[in-house]
C-alpha cells in the first residue's frame, strides 16, 4: 500500500500515452472549448452549414468535428454540401455567398448569417469563439 | 507561514491561471483535476464535462482519465482544498460558524456524492447530453449568473431549478463548511478513493498529541484526525487547517511517512541491564507494528499505571542533563501534559514561583517526594483518582448576581449552566487539576471543591487567607495529607480550603485527600480518630481548621524542618 501510488501514477502515465497515440489532447482541447450553453442557461438557436469540395481529406475531416461539436453542444446542423451536387449552388445563392475555396462553414442564426470562415484546421476554433461571442458566453 | 496562509495564496493564483482567457491565452488541453465549469474567462478544461463528452461519443477517455489518475494518485483531495475554486468560494462564504449537522446525518451525507456521481453519468447516458451543466453550481455562480444579470434571461423549468438550488445550496455554505465538498461533490468522490494511497498525507505525531481535539473543532469535513493514522480518511481534503490549530505541531501535511523518532536512551542506558535477558528473536512470534515498537521505553509498569490518566507535569530545570529520563519519556504518552522549563530562560516564571532549584510541579503543585519513575508516577495514579472522585461546586445564589464573573475569567473551562441552585460539576468534566484559582476568584465563596454529596453549608475567609499569602510563600515546599469522607460538609470546606491555600502559595503547599474508610493502613498508621484530620508534617489538626490556624500549622511544620 506504501507504494500504491507509485501504481496509479504508472496506470495513468500510460493512459495519457495511450491518450496521446489517439489523438485524444486534441479531441480533449475541442471538447474544453465547446461552447456551454448549458452552463450559462441558454438555449443554442444557431445552425451551422459547411460548403465542401468533393476529394478533400482534410475537409472531411473538419466536417466530422463540426458534426461532434454540434452534437455535444446542441447548435443544429445544417448539413455539408458537397461541390458536385446541384443543392450546393442553390444553397449559396440562397445565402448570397460564392465559394471560391475548398471548405466553407456558414453560421446561422434565424436565417441570418452571423460568421463564415474558410479554414479547415481551425474550424473548432473558429465556431466555438463566434457562438461564443455572439451569446455572450 | 501558515498552511491556511499558504493555501489562500495557492487558490487564489489558481483562478488566475484557470481564467487567463481573458488576456486569449487557453490551454483547454489541460483537465483540471477540481470541480470546474465554462465560463466566459476560462482557460482549462472542466474534468466531468469532458468525461461526459467522450461517454456520450463512446470512446475510452484514456488521456483526461489519465491526468486525473496521476494527479488524484498523487495529492489525493489536496486539489479540493487547495485550488478548488469553488472550494474557495465555500470557504469564503462560511460566515456562522459553530454550526454543523448532526453526526447521523453528516456519516449518511457523506455517501451522497458518490450517488451524484453515478446519477451525472446516468443522466448524460439517457439524454445524450451533459445534463449536469444545467444544474452545476459552479457554472452558475460564474457562468449563468454573471449572464443572467447583464444581458437577462428567460424564465425555464431548468432556469427556477438552477437556481433554487443554488441559492439553497448558498444558505448551506454560510452555515456549514464546504457543504458541496462533504456531501455533494462529484469529482470529489472521484478523488476521495485516491485518499487511501497518495503520498500526500496528513500526518499525526502520537508523542505530541495530548488529545486536547482543537483539531476536530477547525476540520472542514469533519475527519476523525484520529483516525488519521490507521486509515487515510476519504474525506480529508488535506487543508492543513487542523495542523494550523495544533499548538503542540502534532499534525503537518506530509509526502513521505515520517518516523517518530526522539532523543531518548534506552532502557539499558537509563536504569542498567535488565534483570532477565530477553529470549532469542525466533522464539518471539508475534511481529508487532512499527508504531508499536516506537513505544517509548518507559517502563511497561508504569506506561500501564498511566493509561488514561490526564496530568500535567513542568519541571523547572537547571541543566538539560539533570532532567529525569522519565519525565521526558512521560512526554509520549497522549493524556499526559509534560513541560520542561528552563530556569535560566524563563526568568519570569522563576521569579513568579520563587524558585531556587529545580522542582517538579505535578498538577500544579510542588511534587516533594522522591523524583523517581516509580514514586512519581505512583503519586500521579492516586491524584487522578482522588481528581476522578472530587467534584467542583458552584453555589448560583451567590454568584447570579455577581457580575465581575471572575471565576470563567481566571479560567476558560469553567461553564456555569445555572440550571440549579447548587451546580456540580465532575472535575474530569473541565479536566480541572485543582489549582485552585477559581476558588480564590470568587469573592463571594461561589465556589467549591466537594467529595459526594455537594453539601457546601460553610464559608472560606479567603480575605484572611489572601493576607496571609506572603507567609505561606516563605515556607518550604511542602505536602499535607487530609484524611477525609465522603458526604461530609466539614470535609468538603477542608478539601476547599487546601486548594485555596495551595494557589495561595503558588503550589508550594500541596496536598494529598486520603479517604479513611477506603485506607484504614493508612488511617491507623497515623492514629486517625477524627475526620478530617489534616497531618502536616509532625503536626495533626483535627476538625475543621481554621485559616489562621492551618498557616500557623504549616509554618511551624516548616521551620520545625530547618
Amino acid at each position: 500500500m506504501k507504494y500504491g501510488w507509485l501504481f496509479v501514477v504508472i496506470i495513468g502515465i500510460t493512459g495519457i500515452y495511450l491518450g496521446i497515440e489517439r489523438d485524444q489532447p486534441d479531441y480533449t482541447g475541442d471538447f474544453g472549448e465547446y461552447p456551454c450553453f448549458l452552463c450559462a442557461s441558454v438555449e443554442p438557436d444557431y445552425e451551422v452549414v459547411v460548403f465542401s469540395s468533393t476529394f478533400c481529406n482534410q475537409c472531411e475531416r473538419a466536417i466530422e468535428r463540426i458534426q461532434k461539436l454540434c452534437q455535444l453542444t446542441g447548435i443544429q446542423y445544417g448539413g455539408a454540401y458537397y461541390d458536385d451536387a446541384e443543392e450546393s449552388f442553390q444553397k449559396l445563392s440562397e445565402l448570397g455567398l460564392e465559394k471560391n475555396t475548398d471548405f466553407l462553414v456558414v453560421i446561422l442564426k434565424d436565417g441570418a448569417i452571423v460568421d463564415k470562415d474558410t479554414e479547415a484546421d481551425t474550424v473548432v476554433q473558429f465556431l466555438s469563439d463566434t457562438v461564443k461571442e455572439a451569446s455572450e458566453l | 507561514m501558515t498552511y491556511k496562509t499558504s493555501r489562500r495564496i495557492a487558490q487564489v493564483a489558481t483562478i488566475f491561471m484557470v481564467s487567463t482567457g481573458v488576456i486569449g491565452v487557453t490551454f483547454y488541453w489541460v483537465v483540471v483535476p477540481f470541480f470546474y465549469a465554462p465560463y466566459q474567462y476560462s482557460s482549462v478544461s472542466d474534468p466531468l464535462r469532458i468525461l461526459q463528452f467522450y461517454f456520450i461519443e463512446g470512446d475510452i477517455p484514456w488521456y483526461p482519465l489519465g491526468i486525473l489518475f496521476v494527479a488524484f494518485a498523487v495529492f489525493g483531495r489536496g486539489f479540493c482544498g487547495w485550488a478548488c475554486p469553488f472550494g474557495f468560494f465555500q470557504d469564503i462564504v462560511h460566515v456562522f460558524t459553530g454550526m454543523d449537522l448532526p453526526e447521523w446525518l453528516h456519516n449518511g451525507l457523506t455517501k451522497v456524492k458518490y450517488l451524484v456521481l453515478v446519477a451525472v453519468f446516468a443522466a448524460c447516458y439517457f439524454t445524450a447530453t451533459p445534463l449536469f451543466d444545467r444544474i452545476n453550481p459552479f457554472a452558475t455562480l460564474v457562468a449563468s449568473l454573471p449572464r443572467m444579470l447583464l444581458v437577462g434571461f428567460t424564465v425555464d423549468t431548468w432556469v427556477i431549478l438552477r437556481l433554487t438550488l443554488f441559492f439553497l445550496l448558498l444558505t448551506s455554505f454560510l452555515f456549514v463548511h464546504r457543504f458541496w465538498c462533504r456531501y455533494l461533490c462529484p469529482v470529489g468522490a472521484l478523488a476521495a478513493v485516491f485518499n487511501k494511497v497518495s503520498p500526500l498525507h496528513l500526518h499525526l505525531d502520537p508523542s505530541r498529541c495530548n488529545k486536547c481535539k482543537d483539531c476536530l473543532d477547525v476540520c472542514p469535513t469533519k475527519v476523525n484526525i484520529f483516525d488519521v493514522v490507521r486509515k487515510r480518511p476519504v474525506e480529508c481534503i488535506l487543508c492543513g487547517d487542523c495542523a494550523d490549530v495544533c499548538r503542540r505541531g502534532a499534525l503537518s501535511l506530509s509526502f513521505t511517512e515520517k518516523v517518530v523518532r526522539e532523543a531518548y536512551t534506552s532502557r539499558e542506558e537509563a536504569y542498567g541491564p535488565l534483570r532477565y535477558p530477553l529470549p532469542p528473536d525466533e522464539y518471539i512470534r508475534r511481529k508487532y507494528p512499527p508504531e508499536r515498537r516506537e513505544k517509548p521505553p518507559l517502563s511497561e509498569v508504569s506506561l500501564r499505571k498511566l493509561r488514561g490518566i490526564r496530568g500535567r507535569i513542568i519541571y523547572f530545570y537547571e541543566d538539560s542533563k539533570e532532567i529525569p529520563p522519565f519525565i521526558k519519556e512521560m512526554e509520549t504518552v497522549p493524556t499526559m501534559q509534560v513541560w520542561l522549563v528552563n530556569m535560566k530562560e524563563s526568568i519570569n516564571l522563576v521569579q513568579h514561583y520563587q524558585l531556587e532549584r529545580s522542582t517538579l510541579f505535578i498538577n500544579g503543585r510542588v511534587y516533594t517526594g522522591k523524583l523517581e519513575e516509580d514514586a512519581v508516577v505512583t503519586y500521579m495514579f492516586k491524584e487522578y483518582a482522588m481528581l476522578c472522585r472530587l467534584s467542583v461546586v458552584f453555589d448560583t445564589a451567590k454568584c447570579r448576581p455577581c457580575r465581575t464573573r471572575d471565576c470563567t475569567t481566571v479560567c476558560e473551562k469553567i461553564d456555569i449552566r445555572f440550571e440549579s441552585k447548587i451546580e456540580a460539576h465532575p472535575l474530569t468534566e473541565f479536566d480541572c487539576f485543582i489549582c485552585g484559582e477559581c476558588i480564590t476568584a470568587c469573592k463571594r465563596g461561589g465556589v467549591s471543591l466537594v467529595y459526594g454529596e455537594p453539601k457546601v453549608d460553610f464559608t472560606l475567609n479567603l480575605a484572611h487567607l489572601e493576607s496571609l499569602q506572603d507567609k505561606l510563600l516563605e515556607v518550604e515546599p511542602m505536602t499535607l495529607k487530609a484524611f477525609i469522607e465522603r458526604d461530609s460538609v466539614h470535609c468538603n470546606k477542608v478539601i476547599t480550603m487546601l486548594a485555596a491555600i495551595s494557589h495561595l502559595s503558588r503550589g508550594r503547599i500541596n496536598f494529598e485527600l486520603i479517604d479513611a474508610l477506603e485506607e484504614p493502613e493508612r488511617t491507623r498508621a497515623y492514629d486517625i480518630t477524627f475526620l478530617p484530620t489534616v497531618v502536616v508534617g509532625r503536626f495533626k489538626t483535627f476538625g475543621v481548621p481554621t485559616e489562621g490556624s492551618l498557616v500557623l500549622l504549616i509554618r511551624r511544620s516548616s521551620r520545625w524542618k530547618e
